[in-house]
């Protein structure tokens, strides 16, 4: 290489940092923190299109027999895309921080009408200047009328986004999701990150569920179907309750799960690690008896008996009393009652979530098919074609063994 | 050879004519450069003429010591005209009065020895012992072999080589009348004693550190080693100031292909003066172009015979508190000696707890800058939030901020070297929280800049050998250049140059990254952590020393649980 070369690869290098190649470089400060998501249906009209796909352009599209006129009515959605947004210098409240900068509220949402949610993040750009950055997004809540319609436009910005974090919660809302949003939490500053802890939290009682982006995208892009959080307005309005579940069929919200049925349907799957149940005491209907399981291993088994095809699901649970409010007197066998009763009540929990999701929805959220076709690759093969005709149909029987491990201290 | 040989009075003759001229030609000839040297030697000796026409080419030769007292000292005056420091005390000893003359340069016996073992011996002796001070050979005999009370004394008959000794700090005495001169070594140059290690201070072992006196150096390091296996070979580096080096190995451990090396690359200097341990080391490394040390320099007697069990080879320069220990290895670098006295599992998690800082040291600043600038995402929201509020009111983007930080740190670091001890306390106070508030109250800098430029100070700081952290120190502003323009892939880029380079870099045939790369299992064992004592059998085995085992499998046969050394 010549002198003059080298010299001209050196000023090349050195020109890396004085000319600074940033053109990806935002710093931390500039970016507007995208902390959470609400989407919305804001409406869904009849419209006469006037720009049809062309056929020429398009030659896989086959134009139909007739079609003469270029308008064509369609289904015009668009959504109502509100953010919340971390006001950093509201946050930066720290106890040696002298100037009062620290006091505004830090939670800034903000919302913007738009066909897409890229529109809409463009749209929300022209009132924030800073460029919205979903990388630290911690929830992603769906209003339930949107989700009714279909929730595959809505998800597809999410996942596309190289930058969107896919631990990110999602859930449905039962009414309105930019009402969740806008709710002020007194744990947290930002409502997303109350939300983002609150469905984390989901695991202690089993009633809601804990599910995130990519779970769901894992389990829609598979079989259309999901069980996904529900989230709504606590009764006074202050809080949000992470209750229930929200079932997806199709990418289309299809009804909900209650509590204790997402409790069910969480043991049935065998990922519900702790929980609560209770039975009243026989001799005193009044009296309660509290159980907490921290344990609980579920076996699910394909059977074909007499050329039936029937599951069994096997539950076994354990785990403490914590409450007993008939003062009654421990012994070996009211503890064997108590366990008896204890499983049919839970039975009756998978029981519903079961019930609920065979014959009325018709999702198979347990995977069962899946589980036959481990067990039985060959029959799977042939009634694969006939599984959703089939699945409301195949009795499940569950078998639940609940123990108790410890009464604690009763003096 | 060509070169004309002068009798003494030839000599004489040639210096009370010419005085300056003869001076600057002898002195010339004495101190001449070895590159004049050299270049001597490469011209054909036919071209006689030449040669005399050159006045410096003329004289390499022996000026011998004339017989007479007096034609001997104007000799040495006319040589060291212009030395005011040269000092001439003459006697007249015995009943026929002959004249002894003692030279010797002023300041080299501070406390007085030449007064005491010479003057004091030869006037005591000669009133005592009358009779052997009779003839000037009687004279210099008695001298030589009985009167004076030094440890060495030589006869030298060259004026030119009896110079040269007494500027290394021996006295010269000439008796009238002999052509000769005895040399004794009356040195006592004053100079530091031995205090406690400055710069690697330990908790646990010995608590002496070397002093700018080779030969108490070596003896510091004979103290721990009684073996003649031991070797020292003297070098005399420089041709205007000659400074002795001093070059120890193991002889039958220490590998003789790299004694060879290392005596091969100090006597291919060729130089005015070695000041320090530090410019030798410049002279013999392998590559000038790295900005890591490729020698290991240690003001610690126990580190260097340490690394001389190993199979190492130690160079003392003289006039230098610094001993170099070669070959070495980044892993070596990393090693204090303080590991070898701590219980195993004590070194080694400080073992890891220094790679952990060296880690950050390079890399935190440059970290710090690729993810805010360009990696948001990849920060935890809670954190990312917290050092986005931090930064708000920041006006610099966060490599201008991590420079400027950076650079003020180096700069107290520098200031608070250079200045009395309790005003750099001072400073470091002043820098570092007083400056360092002010510009976080002031918004210039955010708290988290401050918080990632103290922890890679401290880092750095946690390397035990001082070059090695500064090499890091540069190495950290390059990657932080690298991430400010291309983030993450910028810091990664600028790590796999600087392992290419580790990997690529040698220290006297010995690969930098040794034993990592290349891998050898056997020399795991003292690397990033260090094993049991009693499973260190083997020396390291890229030395290549010839004696392998280092301990025998004695120690290692002594039951696991307690109870081996019970009073029985």
């Amino acid at each position: 290489m010549t002198s003059k070369g080298r010299w001209t690869l050196v000023f090349l290098f050195l020109s890396m940092f004085i000319f600074c190649g940033c053109w990806d470089r935002t710093e931390i400060d500039e970016r507007a923190f995208v902390v959470g998501v609400a989407v919305d249906l804001a409406e869904a009209t009849e419209t006469n299109g006037s720009k049809p796909p062309s056929p020429q352009h398009f030659p896989f599209i086959e134009k139909e027999a007739g079609d003469t006129s270029l308008t064509y009515t369609h289904k015009q959605i668009s959504y109502l895309m509100t953010v919340e947004l971390a006001v950093l210098h509201a946050l930066s409240a720290g106890p040696s921080d002298g100037n009062k900068e620290g006091t505004g509220d830090p939670s800034w949402v903000i919302g913007a009408t738009a066909p897409t949610i890229q529109a809409a993040s463009t749209a929300i750009n022209l009132r924030v200047y800073r460029p919205l950055f979903f990388g630290h997004q911690q929830v992603l809540i769906i209003g339930e009328e949107a989700a009714r319609e279909n929730l595959r436009p809505i998800l597809d910005f999410f996942t596309r986004h190289t930058r969107t974090k896919r631990k990110m919660r999602i859930a449905i809302a039962q009414g309105k999701a930019s009402d969740i949003l806008s709710i002020k939490p007194r744990l947290e500053a930002l409502a997303s990150v109350y939300l983002f802890r609150l469905f984390q939290s989901a695991p202690q009682h089993s009633l809601g569920l804990d599910a995130d982006l990519n779970q769901a995208i894992v389990s829609l892009h598979s079989s259309g179907h999901a069980v996904i959080s529900r989230v709504r307005r606590s009764l006074d309005g202050q809080e949000a309750y992470n209750g229930g579940a929200a079932v997806i069929k199709d990418w289309s919200l299809v009804g909900w799960l209650e509590d204790i049925e997402t409790q069910g349907y969480l043991l049935a799957k065998g990922v519900s690690s702790s929980g609560r149940v209770s039975i009243p005491v026989a001799t005193r209907p009044s009296a309660l008896i509290e159980y907490v399981y921290h344990h609980c291993r579920t076996k699910t088994n394909a059977r074909i008996e007499d050329g039936k095809l029937s599951f069994e699901i096997e539950l076994c649970l354990e785990g403490f009393i914590t409450e007993e409010t008939a003062a009654a007197d421990l012994t070996t066998e009211f503890i064997g009652w108590v366990e008896e009763a204890l499983s049919e009540e839970i039975t009756r929990r998978v029981h519903m979530a079961l019930h609920k999701l065979q014959k009325t929805y018709g999702v198979d959220a347990l995977e069962l098919g899946r589980h036959l076709e481990i067990s039985d690759p060959k029959l799977w093969e042939r009634i694969k074609g006939d599984w959703p005709q089939l699945y409301p149909t195949v009795p499940i029987r569950i078998d639940t063994t609940a123990r108790i491990r410890r009464t604690g201290s009763t003096k | 050879m060509g070169i004309p040989s002068l009798t003494p009075g030839q000599t004489t003759v040639m210096i009370t004519e010419i005085k300056d001229g003869v001076h600057d030609m002898i002195f010339r000839s004495l101190f001449s450069s070895p590159r004049a040297r050299r270049m001597r030697k490469a011209k054909p000796p036919a071209d006689q003429s030449r040669l005399q026409s050159e006045p410096a080419e003329a004289v390499s030769l022996t000026i011998e010591v004339p017989d007479d007292l007096d034609k001997a000292l104007d000799i040495v005056r006319a040589i060291m005209c212009d030395c005011d420091d040269l000092q001439v005390r003459k006697v007249t000893i015995g009943e026929r009065g002959i004249q002894v003359a003692v030279l010797a340069i002023e300041g080299i016996d501070d406390s007085g020895r030449i007064d005491v073992s010479i003057l004091r011996a030869i006037a005591v002796d000669s009133r005592e012992a009358p009779g052997a001070y009779t003839t000037p050979r009687d004279v210099f005999d008695r001298l030589y072999d009985q009167t004076l009370n030094t440890v060495t004394v030589h006869t030298e008959t060259d004026i030119r080589q009896m110079i040269e000794a007494m500027l290394r700090g021996r006295c010269a005495i000439i008796v009238d009348g002999v052509p000769k001169a005895i040399t004794a070594d009356v040195a006592s140059i004053p100079g530091r004693n031995v205090s406690e290690p400055t710069a690697e201070t330990i908790i646990q072992g010995p608590r002496e550190s070397f002093v700018e006196r080779q030969n108490i150096n070596t003896a510091m390091v004979r103290k721990h080693l009684h073996t003649p296996d031991l070797k020292l070979k003297r070098f005399d580096v420089g041709s205007r100031g000659k400074n002795a080096v001093a070059v120890m190995h193991i002889a039958g451990v220490t590998n003789p292909a790299l004694v060879e090396e290392v005596y091969r690359r100090i006597e291919k200097i060729e130089v005015d003066a070695i000041l320090s341990g530090g410019i030798m080391e410049q002279f013999i490394e392998d590559d000038w172009l790295s900005i890591f040390p490729q020698m290991a320099t240690t003001e610690r007697p126990d580190a260097v015979v340490t690394a001389l069990l190993q199979g190492r080879v130690a160079i003392f320069t003289g006039n230098t508190p610094l001993v170099l220990v070669v070959p070495t290895t980044l892993d070596h670098l990393m090693h204090s000696p303080e590991d070898l006295y701590q219980r195993w599992q004590v070194a080694s998690s400080v073992r890891v707890l220094r790679a952990v800082a060296v880690f950050l040291s390079l890399t935190l600043p440059s970290f710090y800058i690729a993810l805010t600038s360009y990696h948001a995402e990849m920060i935890p929201t809670t954190l990312a939030l917290a050092i986005g509020a931090s930064r708000q009111a920041v006006p610099f983007p966060a490599f201008l901020e991590a420079f400027v930080m950076e650079s003020a740190l180096e700069l107290l670091r520098e200031a608070g070297i250079r200045l009395p001890t309790p005003i750099g306390q001072t400073i470091g106070i002043v820098g570092g929280l007083v400056v360092g508030e002010a510009a976080v109250r002031a918004n210039l800098v955010s708290p988290t800049m401050v918080i990632v430029v103290a922890l890679t100070a401290i880092s750095s700081f946690a390397i035990p050998h001082y070059p090695t952290s500064l090499a890091f120190r540069l190495g950290r502003f390059f990657l932080m250049m690298l991430s400010s323009a291309l983030g993450l892939y910028g810091l990664v880029i600028g790590l796999m140059i600087i392992l290419s380079h580790l990997s690529a870099l040698e220290s006297f045939g010995v690969s930098y990254l040794a034993p990592w790369a290349p891998f050898d299992a056997k020399d795991i064992k003292n690397t990033l952590l260090r094993f049991p004592l009693h499973t260190l059998t083997h020396r390291p085995s890229f030395l290549k020393t010839i004696d392998q085992r280092g301990q025998s499998d004695a120690q290692s046969d002594r039951p696991k649980t307690g109870g081996g050394h019970s009073d029985v």
